[in-house]
Formats: structure tokens, sequence, C-alpha cells
């Protein structure tokens, strides 16, 4: 119909066009998801706190600072009284700690920088994910190796929902670096293993022994927990299967 | 299409693809300062206040707004003691610790003595932890298996733990007091253990004379 020049570049034309929605498509798709947009984010805070000294080198446990963390849903960023209760003696006239002594004197926040941001539609309960044994290392990554802190995991729906389906593959049980209670005294030797899960085998022999009551989406299994001893002292649970029910986790 | 073009295609091919493999199985990463770039933002940022967020309502900026004066936790009490006020922590808490002393007590006393008294007393009490080491220089921590301290009655171990001593700052917003009683016992326990398995002189507040001097004895 057309002169062959035409119908050539007719032909390219077509064949360009489909190429380029199909890799333009791959990039989108792939490139968008949460473990390319979001892991690696790492901002520069205001005071350049290194948790590669505080909690590799000088073995401060994590709820030394984020305490609270097993009561509360949100977990806390220190106050800067928890900061000025070494550093009022320790490295009291460093330049690097300025602002941390201005915000003590005067009262005004350090703005930190957020890195691990949720969805506002979803909610996390870290002190549920605490009280299962369930430690830092399983969602933050290896805190103690890293100065500045960066988002380590995608924290995607998909992500969430591997870990409550399968946790024996994913969760990293408590280490006694994290001071999570584990309703047990640590075994004699703990200050050579202080970076290591306490029970590493203690997801998969729960997983393989608790199976669930209910549709699993409910999230209720057989345990052999006792009821909690004494009042005030938040008990521990066996860390399982976790619910799949959409409003577990959504408003 | 020369040979030469032909092998830097094949080549550049090769590196693309293991980048695109690399990227997707998570085996390559890198670091930005910049926020995560949001491509379809849905609801994600809502008009709320979230905790230690920040509210330009406020003057100071602040979302968490401090409780009114007066105001009374919904657990627990707020420590009504001073640093200095001893005598009166020790009259007030007379009736010593009020937690039973069992395995479970001590696992949560030692859980929450590593957490927060290991730092610088070090997880046998010694006083010699990693922050006294490396930070302190010539502030002194103290040894908590010392005899002065074990003649500490209950009532003035968890005083020292709520309102502080010295350069020790005060744990009582951090600690909630059921886990400061169950630090004390777990404290006791070391004191003995140290002590070669002696009870300790006291657990009510009280230290009687022959008590002590047995203890010092022991020690020499």
């Amino acid at each position: 119909m057309f002169s062959q020049r035409i119908d050539r570049l007719l032909k390219r034309t077509i064949l360009g066009t489909g190429a380029t929605i199909a890799v333009g498509a791959i990039v989108l798709y792939f490139g968008m998801r949460n473990d390319v947009t979001d892991v690696g984010y790492r901002p520069q805070q205001p005071v350049p706190f290194s948790h590669k000294l505080h909690v590799g080198q000088l073995q401060i446990h994590c709820q030394y600072c984020h305490a609270g963390v097993e009561q509360s849903a949100h977990s806390p960023v220190p106050t800067t009284s928890v900061c000025m209760g070494c550093h009022i003696v320790i490295k009291a006239e460093s330049p690097k700690l300025q602002l941390v002594r201005e915000s003590w004197e005067k009262g005004i926040p350090i703005q930190w920088r957020r890195v691990h941001k949720l969805p506002d539609y979803v909610h996390f309960n870290h002190a549920r994910h605490i009280r299962a044994q369930i430690d830092c290392q399983s969602c933050h990554g290896n805190v103690e190796i890293q100065g500045v802190i960066a988002q380590n995991k995608p924290l995607s729906m998909g992500w969430c929902l591997s870990c409550h389906r399968n946790p024996e593959e994913h969760i990293i049980p408590a280490r006694p670096i994290s001071g999570i209670f584990t309703g047990e005294r640590l075994p004699e030797d703990f200050r050579e293993h202080l970076f290591e899960p306490i029970n590493s085998n203690l997801v998969k022999g729960v997983a393989a022994r608790v199976r669930p009551i209910t549709s699993p989406q409910y999230g209720a299994w057989e345990t052999d927990i006792p009821t909690p001893v004494i009042a005030g002292i938040p008990h521990p649970k066996l860390p399982g299967y976790g619910p799949e029910n959409c409003s577990a986790c959504h408003y | 299409m020369s040979t030469p073009a032909k092998i830097a295609l094949a080549l550049l091919l090769a590196l693309m693809a293991t980048f695109t493999i690399g990227v997707l199985s998570g085996k390559i990463w890198w670091f930005s300062e910049d926020p995560p770039l949001m491509v379809i933002p849905d609801m994600d940022d809502q008009f709320r206040l979230k905790p230690q967020g920040e509210a330009r309502f406020f003057a100071d900026n602040r979302a968490q707004r401090d409780p009114v004066e007066g105001t009374l936790p919904r657990q627990g009490k707020t420590y009504p003691f001073g640093m200095g006020d001893v005598d009166s922590a020790e009259k007030y808490f007379a009736a010593g610790n009020p937690l039973p002393k069992t395995e479970y007590v001590l696992a949560r006393g030692q859980n929450r003595f590593n957490t927060f008294c290991s730092p610088c007393h070090n997880y046998t009490g010694t006083g010699d932890g990693l922050v006294q080491q490396k930070g302190f220089g010539n502030q002194v921590t103290m040894n908590l298996l010392r005899e002065e301290a074990r003649a500490y009655s209950d009532a003035k171990i968890f005083h020292v733990i709520s309102a502080g001593q010295n350069i020790m700052p005060a744990y009582a917003d951090r600690i909630s007091e059921t886990d400061r009683w169950a630090i004390v016992h777990y404290i006791r326990e070391l004191q003995q253990k140290a002590n070669g398995g002696m009870v300790p002189p006291t657990s009510n507040g009280t230290v009687s004379s022959t008590q002590s001097t047995t203890v010092s004895k022991r020690m020499q």
C-alpha cells in the first residue's frame, strides 16, 4: 500500500514504541518497589550519634535508651536527659554534642530525622513484637555496625506478611544486647554471645509445635505460656504465626 | 557489525543483566540521604499528630504536649523523693521488697540489671563496666558488692535506683516500680554470690550490728 520506505518506517515505529513501553513497565514495576526506593535511606542526623560506638563497642543495650518499647506501640527516641545522664561527665565539652547541651539547657527537642516510616493507614505495635521475643535485628538490621542508621528492610506489606506466614524462616529470636525479656535467666556464658540469639531454634521449635487454633488470620494459637505471675512485669509470649487478618495492621 | 563491536555489546548486555539481577535480589544496594521516592502517595501521610512528631500548630512545634500540672500517671506512681532524701525513702519503704524472690522475678531482675545498670556497674556489679572503663576517666562507679553496699537496706538500694546518687542519674522514669524491686532482688543475689553464698545482712531495712561485723570478718 505504502512505499517500501514508509512501510519500513511504520514497522520500526510500532516495534520501537512497544519495546519502550515494555522496558518502561519493567523498570517501573521493579524500580518502584520498596526494596529499591526505601532500603538504604540514610539521612544525616543533626547530632552525629553512632550506634556502632554505643552498641557495638560500649555494648549499651537497645532498651537502655529506647526504654518503654516493651509497653508502647511507638519505640521512643530517647529524651535529651538520657543522653545527658552520661554526657554530663563524658565528653562534656565536645563540639559534636553542642546541640544536645543546648537542648538540655533550653528544653528544645533535638529534631532527629525519622528513618523508618510506615504509611499512616497501618499501625505497627513494637510492644507486641518485643514481647513475642522478636529481636530488633529482624526489622532494623545490624544496628551495632552502623555509624549512621539506614533503613535495612523494605517495610512493605509483602515483607510483613512473609514473616507472619513463615516466622521460622525470617525471625531472629531475642539477643542479650536487645534487652528483651525471655522469662528465663540468660545462660552463664552470655557475655561472649551478646550479639547472638539466646535460643536460635526458638522460633523453629515453636512454629513446628504450635498450630493455630482458629483460622490463621485471627492469630490465635495453642501455647503453653504460663499466666502472668507478677503484675507489672510484661510477660513474654512465644513467637509464632502472626495474624493475616487485614484489620490486624490496617486501620 | 564488526567483531569488536559485537564483543563490546555482549559485555554491556552482560553487565546490565548482572546489575539488574543484583538489584532485584537485594545483593546490590546503595545509600541515599534523600527521603524515599513516593510513586503513589495514596494516604501515606495523613493529617494527624504522631508520637514524638512535629506539629506546627504549637509555638514549640511539639506534637507531644506536657501533661497539665498535678497530673497523676494512670499506672504506677511518680517517685516522690529527691536524691538526698534517703531517710524519708527508708521510712516510706520500711516494709522492704514487696516482690517474692522467685526465679521468675530474679530473671526479670537480671534482664533489667543487664540493660540499665551493666553499662557502668558491669554484669557482675563490680563497677567496671565498659562505659566506666572507656568513658568516665577519674569518675568512679561504685562497686555494688562492697561491704558498705551490702549493708544497705532494700529501701536504700531502691531509692538510689529511683533517684540517683552522685553522678548516677535517676532511673524512675525508665524503669517501672515493679522492675526496680526486681533489680533489688537481683543485686542482693549478686552480693550473696560474691560473698560466698552468705545471706545479705538485711531484707527489711534494719541491720543489726552483729550481722555487720560477721560480714566484715568474712571479707578479711
